[in-house]
């Protein structure tokens, strides 16, 4: 009966995001003191964005270039019909650059990263390292929070950015041999289309979405009790509450966005 | 002369956070410099529970407990610290971290609980592997070592910081004659040291000559007796393999 009430009792996603933003909190202080004294933290952190950041090029590369070429055919098609070919350029930095690069390269890094951070820390759990580390006296937060909260938060933002390079340039491909566009007007039109707002945009999108993945593949991996068949079910709910949540917040920052 | 007291825990109950689970209720306990100690329980009988009580990760609920005559209730931060590296500690679970090498293992402590210059913790690492003739074993992984080293890697890293109690939680899980013997001369090179004090729980009698000052028994009711000699089986000693 109390895993029913428990299950319905909505408030406790306040309770969730309470932790989460407790988590990013603790993360910042911790790189403070980080910083301040020196500790050898740069090499856990370069092991971070090599895993989390630089292993995922390839995969990002082919679904940017396939996003890019499938967003410049859709448009340079449909477009001239409702005699619109002008915003082809607007239309590719509204998609790709705020919308699909953000939230795709965050789906990219959710399968790939949450899924080991998760695992790795539930792992450790359960193998009782974690409480080794802490009985030594070794702080958790330095040694394994916040590196890898750090490392997705980067890795997020270089490979939003990445993956707008990869998509404009499957998108120019495409123009240029799928549909025979002249390459300079589909400069002139990203030139004349791209604002300020469209760059910092995927800056706000990327580090939103690498702290709240971030923070909840470490919320999961903590979370694993003592039980080996805690690490599946908690690696599940850290994928599923990151791709909510990303969603949620892309919308969030989109209306934001309009009023604003 | 009036013996330095290291532990001292009345009718002490220690409570996990947050969990209806075991709990040890009303200990009483102490431990003096050199007052190596055997405390034999079987399984189940909250050995691990024990160990992790006195190092701080389970929080002090009823009693008192003070650790190196500092109070163990509600210690900040800075006062586990302090404990914790004064307490050199073997682990039963999760004795080494898998993901790091045996030398970034050994080198942990060092990295993480003292400012060293970036080279510094390997160096000492180096000669620690060295003089404990295991240099072949620092690049390896630790699932690629057996359990004997995986246990005396653990026990050097306890080591590290030339600790004043070493607590050993099951040291012979899982070892080997050799390596039952190998534990044994690492104890009574460290009882010649004189700095520190063997604390060992274990659910096995095996207990080395001349080692242990006073030997205990933990039984359902988290009081600890004393023990009989006459209840241990002895590991006939070897000098084939030298620590």
């Amino acid at each position: 009966m109390d895993g029913i009430l428990h299950r319905f009792n909505f408030f406790r996603i306040f309770f969730y995001l309470r932790d989460l933003f407790q988590i990013v909190m603790t993360t910042f202080y911790d790189l403070g003191t980080i910083l301040l004294s020196r500790r050898s933290f740069i090499t856990l952190l370069l092991q971070q964005i090599l895993l989390i950041g630089f292993d995922a090029i390839p995969i990002l590369t082919i679904i940017s270039l396939l996003i890019g070429m499938g967003t410049v055919a859709e448009a340079g098609l449909e477009l001239p019909k409702l005699g619109i070919q002008n915003l082809v350029g607007t239309i590719i930095i509204h998609v790709i650059l705020r919308i699909v690069g953000p939230f795709a390269t965050a789906m990219v890094i959710i399968a790939r990263s949450a899924s080991t951070v998760s695992v790795e820390i539930g792992n450790m759990r359960v193998s009782g390292e974690l409480d080794t580390i802490e009985m030594m006296g070794v702080n958790l937060s330095l040694f394994l929070i916040t590196p890898r909260i750090i490392g997705i938060l980067i890795s997020t933002m270089a490979l939003t950015f990445y993956f707008a390079i990869c998509s404009f340039t499957g998108g120019f491909l495409m123009g240029l041999f799928g549909l025979s566009m002249p390459m300079v007007s589909l400069i002139e039109s990203l030139k004349t289309s791209l604002t300020l707002t469209d760059m910092l945009v995927p800056i706000l999108d990327s580090a939103v979405f690498g702290l709240v993945i971030a923070s909840v593949a470490v919320y999961h991996g903590l979370a694993v009790g003592r039980s080996p068949n805690d690490v599946p079910r908690e690696t599940n709910k850290a994928l599923v509450n990151a791709i909510v949540l990303c969603t949620v917040f892309l919308t969030v920052i989109q209306i934001f966005i309009i009023f604003a | 002369m009036k013996e330095e007291l290291l532990i001292e825990m009345e009718n002490a109950s220690f409570l996990s956070v947050g969990t209806s689970g075991p709990r040890l209720s009303e200990v009483n306990f102490t431990l003096s410099k050199c007052q190596h100690t055997y405390i034999l329980g079987k399984a189940s009988s909250g050995k691990t529970l024990f160990v992790k009580s006195l190092m701080g990760l389970i929080p002090l609920s009823e009693g008192t407990y003070y650790a190196f005559n500092r109070s163990m209730k509600n210690p900040d931060n800075l006062l586990l610290h302090y404990v914790r590296k004064k307490i050199g500690l073997l682990p039963e679970k999760g004795i080494l971290i898998e993901s790091l090498s045996i030398r970034e293992n050994l080198a942990f402590p060092l990295k993480f609980l003292r400012q060293n210059k970036a080279s510094k913790p390997y160096e000492i690492v180096e000669e620690i592997l060295i003089s404990n003739q295991l240099e072949q074993l620092g690049a390896l992984m630790p699932y690629e070592v057996g359990i004997n080293d995986r246990k005396v890697i653990g026990l050097l890293r306890a080591l590290i910081f030339d600790p004043s109690i070493l607590v050993l939680d099951d040291p012979y899980e899982g070892l080997d004659q050799d390596g039952i013997r190998l534990f044994h001369r690492y104890f009574q090179k460290i009882i010649k040291n004189g700095h520190t004090t063997i604390l060992l729980f274990s659910r096995k009698p095996i207990r080395p000559q001349g080692i242990f000052t006073r030997t205990l028994r933990m039984d359902e009711s988290d009081s600890l007796q004393h023990v009989e000699d006459s209840f241990f089986v002895s590991v006939p000693e070897n000098t084939n393999n030298a620590p």
